[in-house]
């Protein structure tokens, strides 16, 4: 057994979202069990990436031969390389996608088209996948359209509300603009330095860095700031995440902002441009985004009504936070300072997977029950449906940073490192938090105040969105109980993994 | 080491809190306003509106809006700050788009300049 | 003018009569040639479903509705994804995508340049040809019908 596992993470999903119209023949029981197997198989496959790449190291698969050089000294073919950094990623996404759609089956039992939405759902994990493990800047983008693509169809899946419709249009114009913006960056680079795989580039930037690879840079940056709903353009997320049905939304705010966009800019600034613009100034300029993210991100949260759309902006909070872990990441980049605010991004990235998935979860579960996901009429949930209430409590205290949840851990890592790096990162973090424990505390205090009529007649949903949402809260609650023992023995090599731009190419080239 | 932090602190840490306001809260009810073993004046108020207060006139509205006025005073001492932010979002599409070229203009000119 | 239905009269559907079935044979010989001259299987899955959009639009949405059933355009697409899998999948002992019909299959690995070489790039093709053609018309067939606004 080696790599030969890897090229599976992708065929498994693939395959599952073809045969899906054919299996749908056989009705809906046989969709179902479908859709749960083959998410179900790429969990197991995911999980033995991961186990095998924390055991042996950096894994690097050539797709169409053995070797990723062909006759020529350089290498021409494509190749999907993953680090430990990628092989977290990989879980996370098999993971929650896994929860999303045993969700679904309860959850989207009275909507018609479901044998489109499990194909889409299966596709979009399938994107989130490629983007994790490829080490290829063309296929990246391909994966990059195909997440994108099946996100936009799935915003707009309920569309007998105006709402959701609305929505995905918009997102998917802007999206569109975002995304043409990384392919721009990419023939620019192709044009100039003649190659698209990611070590080499990065070999071949070093050697010669020009002010086209700076221009590619800064289209990269912001098209994936975009992606990850960083804040003057996080406007979208807030549309697009309340409106689709919520086991999408979860998936979308848990996996797709952090893959398309944190994990993609980090990959393209470390393992790309690491040696070959000035780290400190792409740190300070993602430093910069994080603070408005954060503050505007946490207090627009304060003020919504709307539970969904407040879980939205909590995300873009929160996407603040791990944009401030990676900018300090760069901007200290080599001191002990800036691998601790890197491996706190990626724990929070994990962290606010779950978080954020759970919440999502449990907002569904409310709107299946009420039909409303307005604030103000949901007074009083914890009388009637506890078990959904205690699982809130607990999401909502993780993603504030209650110790001992999974949560503190990865946001003391931020104080902590922003604190050294520069005192004022620290305190806007602070800041951001406060905000960001407004918000909630909102929402728990409207659960647990005097029940209105209209919540007298709900009750805890059934086993199968039940379930999901009481593995990630145990999930939540046990990685809360060895924070360090995860960030010293996942995150922090990591993180490592993710700076160490040599070992990246070295893996590339020394294959041959 | 970074970050040393052990889950049993906090537990020690939330059991003191506990007694802490299990004794608060017999102080409030000891000391406060309240003297009456009966009556409004026992209760413990700590913020957002009474939900057992009836206003007249608004009885269809009575205690459904608990969570609403939570926050009222962070939300009131920045009202400038909230108000200037949803103008800001204002939900049309050319404004996304039109953020997207100035956040791209404005990373172009950073890496520029000083990358 | 005997316009009853929403077709588009008779001048329209003679001549899609007539240049419906060019339409289809240009496509397949796109799809066909993919791998050596330019065009490929999307391009020429697309020239095929254009065909099918034209006898949509020639022959109005009720004709389409006896010649088109969802369930097979939709099992075709599947098939059309899962033959390019498979056809990717062939060399998997190697690696994936490995072009094992090239190197040593038993067909599809002649002199370059003709039309039986280049291995799985012709399964290939004609897998997202048949996905694409299946595609597009479902997607046209889907406006056509689930349209929401009055005229």
């Amino acid at each position: 057994m080696s790599a030969e596992i890897l090229p599976y993470l992708i065929i498994i999903p693939l395959f599952g979202a073809f045969s899906m119209p054919m299996v749908n023949l056989a009705g809906r029981k046989a969709r179902e069990a479908w859709a749960v197997l083959i998410s179900g198989a790429t969990l197991a496959v995911g999980s033995w990436v991961f186990y095998w790449v924390y055991e042996k190291g950096t894994v690097l698969y050539t797709l169409g031969a053995k070797s990723p050089f062909g006759q020529a000294n350089f290498p021409i073919r494509i190749v999907w390389e993953v680090d430990l950094f990628g092989a977290l990623m990989v879980l996370m996404v098999t993971f929650v996608a896994f929860m999303a759609v045993i969700y679904s089956l309860g959850y989207m039992r009275h909507d018609t088209g479901l044998d489109k939405y499990y194909t889409l759902i299966i596709i979009l994990e399938l994107g989130m996948l490629g983007i994790a493990i490829t080490g290829d800047l063309f296929n990246f983008y391909v994966f990059l359209e195909i997440m994108s693509i099946a996100s936009y169809a799935l915003v707009a899946f309920r569309n007998d509300t105006w709402e959701a419709i609305e929505a995905g249009i918009k997102y998917m114009f802007v999206g569109s603009v975002a995304s043409s913006l990384i392919l721009l960056g990419i023939a620019l680079l192709y044009g100039e330095y003649g190659t698209l795989t990611m070590g080499y580039l990065a070999l071949k930037l070093s050697q010669n860095p020009t002010i086209v690879g700076k221009v590619a840079l800064a289209l990269f940056i912001s098209g994936l700031l975009f992606k990850s709903g960083a804040s003057p353009v996080h406007m979208w997320l807030a549309d697009a995440h309340p409106a689709a049905p919520s086991s999408i939304s979860a998936m979308l705010s848990g996996l797709v902002i952090k893959i398309g966009g944190i994990y993609a800019l980090a990959r393209i600034a470390f393992s790309i441009y690491g040696a070959s613009v000035s780290v400190k100034t792409v740190g300070w300029l993602i430093i910069l985004f994080a603070c408005i993210t954060l503050i505007v991100g946490n207090a627009m949260a304060v003020i919504q009504t709307d539970m969904k759309r407040l879980l939205a902006y909590s995300s873009v909070g929160q996407i603040g936070y791990i944009l401030l872990g990676i900018g300090i990441g760069l901007a200290a980049y080599g001191s002990q300072t800036g691998e601790i605010a890197l491996a706190g991004a990626i724990y929070h990235t994990f962290n606010h997977a779950l978080m954020k998935g759970l919440l999502f979860l449990i907002a569904g579960a409310v709107i299946h029950q009420l039909g409303t996901r307005d604030l103000n009429e949901l007074s009083g949930l914890a009388k009637t449906m506890p078990k959904t209430t205690f699982a809130f409590l607990i999401g909502a205290a993780a993603i504030i940073g209650m110790p001992p949840l999974n949560g503190f851990a990865s946001k003391w890592l931020i104080y902590e490192s922003s604190a050294l790096f520069n005192p004022v990162l620290g305190a806007i973090a602070i800041i951001g938090t406060a905000f960001c424990t407004a918000a909630y505390v909102r929402v728990l205090y409207t659960f647990f105040g005097r029940p209105s009529e209209r919540v007298m007649e709900a009750k805890d949903p059934e086993k199968s969105m039940l379930w999901p949402m009481l593995i990630l809260t145990i999930a939540i609650i046990v990685m809360g109980l060895f924070p360090w023992g995860i960030s010293d023995k996942v995150m922090i090599p990591a993180a490592k993994a993710l700076e160490n731009q040599l070992a990246y190419v070295a893996t590339l080239m020394g294959g041959g | 080491m970074f970050g040393y932090w052990d889950a049993l602190y906090f537990l020690f840490v939330f059991i003191i809190g506990l007694i802490l306001a299990y004794l608060l809260d017999q102080w409030a009810k000891r000391s406060g306003m309240g003297t009456r073993k009966t009556g409004p004046g026992t209760k413990i108020f700590i913020s957002s509106e009474d939900p057992d207060k009836v206003i007249p006139g608004f009885e269809h509205l009575e205690g459904h809006y608990t969570g609403r006025n939570v926050m009222w005073g962070l939300t009131y001492a920045l009202k400038n700050f909230f108000t200037a932010l949803r103008r800001e979002h204002t939900g049309l599409l050319t404004d996304y788009a039109s953020y997207l070229v100035i956040t791209t203009a404005f990373v172009m000119g950073v890496l520029l300049i000083w990358g | 003018m005997n316009c009853v239905g929403d077709d588009m009269g008779v001048i329209v559907r003679t001549a899609a009569r007539a240049t419906i079935p060019l339409i289809g044979i240009f496509g397949s010989y796109i799809v066909a040639h993919g791998h050596l001259t330019p065009g490929g299987g999307f391009q020429g899955g697309a020239t095929i479903a254009g065909a099918g959009i034209l006898f949509l639009l020639a022959f109005g949405l009720d004709e389409m509705k006896k010649r088109y059933n969802k369930n097979l355009y939709s099992a075709l697409e599947g098939i059309g994804g899962l033959a390019f899998l498979g056809a990717a999948m062939l060399g998997i002992g190697v690696a994936f995508f490995y072009n094992t019909l090239w190197h040593n299959g038993p067909f599809f690995s002649g002199k370059p340049g003709t039309l039986l070489s280049a291995g799985f790039l012709p399964i290939m093709n004609l897998a997202v040809g048949l996905k694409v053609f299946t595609g597009l018309v479902s997607a046209m067939a889907g406006l056509a019908l689930y349209r929401r606004w009055r005229e």
